[in-house]
């Protein structure tokens, strides 16, 4: 088992058996119009390390709320939420934050790519708040931009990427930190659907070496790359 | 016109809709424009606002030159006066004048007034003529001829007389001589500044023995037809003659012939330059801050500008429209300035201590309205243009449908933003300097008073005119007298005079000659203010004595002729030598007392605080060189004001024709000298403070707008593991940034542009490092404050909001 002392913020492997993911009875809401407007009811969820999962289910059903809070960018809410073994219910914004930056990576819709920086300096985004030496964040970007095949596009801008491609960095800048879960809301959403297919095939192949993910999806195809479906509604996660 | 009415009913309808920008642009440029008016009308005030004299441009003065001395602006010899009066062909008429103190008695008791000896042609040189009565004759031009006439002014005239005509004929003693009054001249007359009493210029035939007296200040009015230059021509073709006529007294004298008002403003120049240079700065500064608020205003309004543009209005269409906008909030801005620089124009002139010379006016009026109107118009294109081309890009509403992504126009806009700011700190920290050298130069200038110990001393003025004290012995003998009263005073306990004030505003220069002949030529030429002093004059001020001796009643005017200089003054004269015991002389010695043995050494105390050239110093004894003018110094038991009336008293006892003049404590005194520096250095720090707000609340702004623009990029950073204390850090950064470089380039401007303060500073470089550094830190920290607030906001984007535009 996982002391406070020493693996509160500091994941070591996962023994087997432990899950990477695991809600217990999450609970989210907030004010609304002098009641409580309930977002996640009572989630129970585990993941296990190499799973891929597909959240789905109606608009508003509190996917892309599930979504950051398993990222931990959301920290209003109750419950008991172990990531990679950490209790995360019990660490501090800083912790947390430490937490996110060693475990999880981020892939979003609209990918989010800084447009004042190349496709290398985006990549190297992620690697320089996690206080890497220079010459290691060159290596890895160097390296990942030729795992996604980008070192020819290298030295471009986003906005002279295509959208398959802009989010192909996306995946790369989310990976590129070597990250145990890899979460991505709705990374299709804005691609045409030849687009969309082979950025699922790159999270088959993510998977398939071991990656954890867990997507949002509208998309019933997309939810099909996946190993696992799970449905929300209205905050509630269906059986 | 109906377009153009459109326009301005749109302006002032989206101004409407959103008050709080209409406020904050009125507001800042009402300042700018504001500051502006206000130090214009000071200005034009002082330095270009015609003379309230007909014709005034066609009057001249001319002026001696010596330039192998160095000596320029030098007043005529009253012979050459003469000689250019009856032989120069350029001019109509040619007048002269000096300015004196005036005496008079009109009730009972004697009053300080300021009068005036004029030639009898000065008044037609100046195109006036008495509104009563008659002007001087040239008969009345000469001595003992001159002691019964006065003219006076138009306000004696009415406050004094009732206006009167009654008043032709009635006498008055000025200067311990009845004098009958024959004319009164025109309302607002009080050449050459406030004078009220004029008398016939006839000067003493043993000062017109020769013609090295530069007596005279001249002015010449030009025949109709004559231009200046040929004028000049005329005068330096007879300068060269009356050098041929009289070598040994015109050797190397030339003369210059020059505007009379451009010769009278020579003197406030460069202060008045630097104070309306500061002043542009400051809206400088308020535009580029507009400019961006405009820009922060357009972004938000793209929708808008979009779909008027898809509706089919051309580009200057809409730029027209959105610079409408700006001409509105200019003129506001101008409206609200013109209010501010009514009140600040009281303020300033509230605050100096002395009457203003007849020819200043400072209504804001018609030029100045209209200078006001004018920068309003540059500032509403400075601050207007850039904003409406930009927002009008049609590449930028091309990228809106694109979405998403930011456009070149939209980076270029960052840079725009970025560009004005760096401009708002690189021009606000030349201000501060500015500012700073001004303020560290009056610090230090103050500081030379408090090495004198005068906590406890009073000071009076006294003068004792020509005709009641005509030789050197009556004033001796009256100084004497004078001097033993104050003495006997109850609550005194030392006293003495001197001819010039230590931290005053009067200098009194004279060319001084060592043994060695040196300082004779123009490369060695040495000017030195030389006082008149008695015994007992330094230990009352506590002025340290270093070396030698102080006067005593020994030094009499048959005794052998001492001096004490100063240090500055031994400096320059005998680097590195012992000054006692050498011997100097002072040139154009009335009295030629010859050789000056040097006796004592003294620390370098200001004598003029108001632009005196140098500290040097030779002090005489007043005995040996009666002067008619007396400065006591009176060192109190107790509280130096509770001897002021004593001291009337006793005065008007003795000497019941001569009013006490200027009676105050010592730090009165001191105060007094210091009003211009005070006031300018005052002026400039409101003004800086206003460019640095100006300047910090526009780096907030741009902070914040970029924070807005910004939000989802922290929320990516922040997504992708950037922590507070890193978009903190950030934002700051950025800030910093455009501070670092505005701050530097603004130093290099600094750098060259100070050294033109130069002769309006005491003791400080125009690049002094400390004020250069403490400027640059004052605005970094101003300008990390003023980012701190929107960098705070930026820590608290929360990524999930920011990440949801999907």
């Amino acid at each position: 088992m996982f002391t406070k002392s020493t693996s509160r913020i500091a994941p070591a492997e996962l023994p087997p058996g432990v899950p990477l993911v695991r809600l217990e009875q999450i609970e989210k809401s907030h004010d609304h119009g002098g009641g409580r407007f309930h977002v996640l009811r009572r989630i129970d969820l585990s993941i296990e390390p190499g799973e891929f999962v597909s959240v789905m289910g109606p608009s508003g059903a509190g996917k892309s709320t599930l979504l950051h809070l398993l990222g931990l960018q959301d920290s209003e809410w109750e419950g008991r939420y172990h990531l990679a073994g950490v209790a995360v219910h019990e660490l501090g914004e800083r912790e947390r934050g430490r937490l996110r930056n060693e475990t999880v990576g981020f892939v979003f819709q609209s990918y989010h790519l800084l447009d004042d920086l190349t496709v290398a300096e985006n990549l190297e985004v992620p690697l320089g708040y996690r206080d890497m030496p220079r010459s290691e964040r060159e290596a890895r970007v160097a390296e990942t931009l030729d795992r996604f095949g980008l070192a020819a596009r290298a030295d471009l801008h986003p906005r002279q990427l295509s959208g398959g491609q802009q989010q192909l960095v996306g995946v790369a800048r989310a990976v590129i930190g070597q990250p145990r879960l890899l979460l991505a809301d709705e990374p299709t959403g804005n691609l045409h659907s030849e687009q969309a297919r082979e950025v699922m095939q790159l999270f088959q192949r993510l998977n398939a070496q071991g990656m954890t993910i867990v997507q949002v999806t509208h998309s019933e195809d997309n939810a099909a790359f996946g190993k696992r479906t799970i449905r929300l509604r209205d905050g509630w996660l269906e059986d | 016109m109906e377009t153009i009415l459109q326009d301005l009913r749109f302006a002032f309808r989206s101004l409407r809709r959103s008050p709080g920008f209409t406020a904050v642009v009125v507001v800042v440029m009402a300042l700018g424009i504001g500051v502006n008016a206000m130090v214009f009308s000071m200005v034009y005030g002082i330095m270009w606002r015609p003379w309230p004299l007909p014709e005034f441009s066609r009057v001249l003065t001319i002026e001696e030159r010596n330039p192998k001395l160095g000596d320029n602006e030098m007043n005529v010899s009253y012979l050459n006066y003469v000689d250019l009066r009856d032989r120069a062909q350029s001019f109509e008429s040619i007048g002269a004048f000096y300015d004196i103190n005036a005496l008079v008695v009109l009730d009972q008791d004697p009053e300080r007034f300021y009068g005036c000896n004029i030639s009898s042609s000065l008044l037609p040189s100046l195109g006036i003529q008495p509104v009563l009565g008659r002007n001087f004759t040239p008969d009345e031009e000469v001595r003992g001829q001159n002691w019964s006439t006065v003219l006076v002014s138009h306000r004696i005239w009415q406050s004094r007389y009732g206006g009167s005509p009654d008043v032709l004929g009635r006498t008055i003693r000025m200067n311990g001589l009845v004098r009958t009054i024959i004319g009164v001249l025109p309302p607002g007359f009080q050449w050459p500044e406030i004078q009220d009493f004029y008398i016939p210029l006839a000067p003493d035939p043993a000062d017109t023995e020769t013609r090295e007296d530069h007596l005279a200040k001249v002015t010449a009015r030009l025949k109709p037809g004559v231009s200046r230059e040929q004028a000049a021509a005329e005068v330096a073709t007879m300068y060269r003659q009356l050098q041929l006529e009289h070598p040994e007294h015109l050797k190397d004298i030339e003369a210059g012939v020059l505007g009379y008002q451009e010769s009278w403003t020579e003197g406030p120049g460069p202060l008045m330059y630097i104070i309306l240079i500061a002043v542009v700065f400051v809206l400088l500064i308020a535009c580029a801050n507009v400019a961006n608020l405009m820009l922060a205003r357009t972004a938000a309004r793209r929708r808008e500008i979009s779909v008027r543009m898809a509706l089919g209005a051309s580009r200057g269409r809409v730029v027209r429209q959105l610079f409408t906008e700006s001409l509105v909030l200019a003129l506001f801005g101008a409206g609200v300035g013109v209010l501010l620089a009514l009140w600040g124009n009281q303020l300033w002139i509230a605050a100096i201590p002395l009457e203003k010379p007849f020819y200043m006016d400072f209504t804001i009026d018609a030029p100045v309205l209209l200078y006001t109107a004018g920068i309003s118009m540059l500032a509403a294109i400075v601050f207007g243009v850039t904003p409406a081309m930009h927002a009008t890009d049609r590449r930028l509403s091309q990228s809106l449908r694109e979405g998403g992504a930011q456009s070149g126009t939209a980076r270029s806009g960052r840079r725009f933003r970025n560009s004005l700011i760096v401009a708002e700190v690189a021009l606000s920290i030349v201000l501060l300097i500015g500012t700073g050298l001004m303020l560290r130069s009056f610090m230090k200038l103050s500081a030379q008073g408090d090495r004198l110990h005068t906590e406890q001393v009073l000071t009076a003025g006294l003068l004792l005119p020509v005709a009641s004290f005509p030789n050197d012995s009556a004033r001796r003998v009256t100084a004497d007298m004078v001097m033993q009263r104050v003495r006997d005073l109850p609550g005194v306990r030392q006293a003495s005079l001197t001819t010039l004030m230590p931290m005053g505003r009067n200098s009194q220069n004279n060319r001084l000659i060592t043994e060695s002949g040196a300082h004779t030529d123009k490369n060695r030429s040495l000017e030195s203010n030389v006082a008149r002093i008695y015994p007992g004059s330094f230990e009352t001020l506590g002025w340290v004595l270093h070396r030698g001796r102080d006067f005593n009643d020994a030094d009499e005017a048959t005794t052998q002729p001492v001096a004490i200089v100063n240090e500055a003054l031994a400096k320059s004269l005998w680097p590195g030598e012992d000054p006692l015991g050498k011997r100097i002389q002072v040139v154009a010695d009335d009295r030629k007392l010859g050789w000056r043995v040097v006796v004592g050494l003294v620390q370098d105390i200001p004598i003029n605080v108001d632009g005196g050239k140098h500290l040097r110093t030779a002090f005489v004894p007043h005995r040996q060189e009666p002067n008619q003018w007396l400065n006591l110094l009176v060192r109190a038991e107790g509280d130096p004001a509770s001897l002021a009336q004593p001291l009337r008293s006793s005065m008007r006892e003795v000497l019941p024709d001569l009013p006490l003049l200027d009676v105050r404590t010592f730090s009165e005194h001191t105060k007094f000298s210091f009003w211009v520096r005070r006031l300018f250095a005052s002026m400039m720090l409101v003004f800086s403070v206003i460019a640095l707000l100006i300047a910090a609340v526009g780096l907030y702004g741009v902070m914040a707008f970029a924070v807005t623009q910004r939000t989802q990029e922290i929320g990516i950073r922040m997504a992708l593991g950037a922590e507070r204390g890193s978009v903190l850090r950030m934002v700051l950064g950025d800030a910093m940034k455009l501070t670092v470089l505005g701050s530097g380039i603004g130093l290099v401007i600094a750098f060259a542009v100070t050294r033109f303060m130069a002769t309006v500073l005491f003791d400080v470089s125009p690049t002094d490092p400390p004020t250069f550094a403490i400027v640059a830190l004052i605005l970094t920290t101003s300008a990390a404050i003023a980012s701190l607030v929107p960098a705070l906001r930026a820590t608290r984007v929360d990524p999930m909001v920011a990440l949801r535009s999907d």
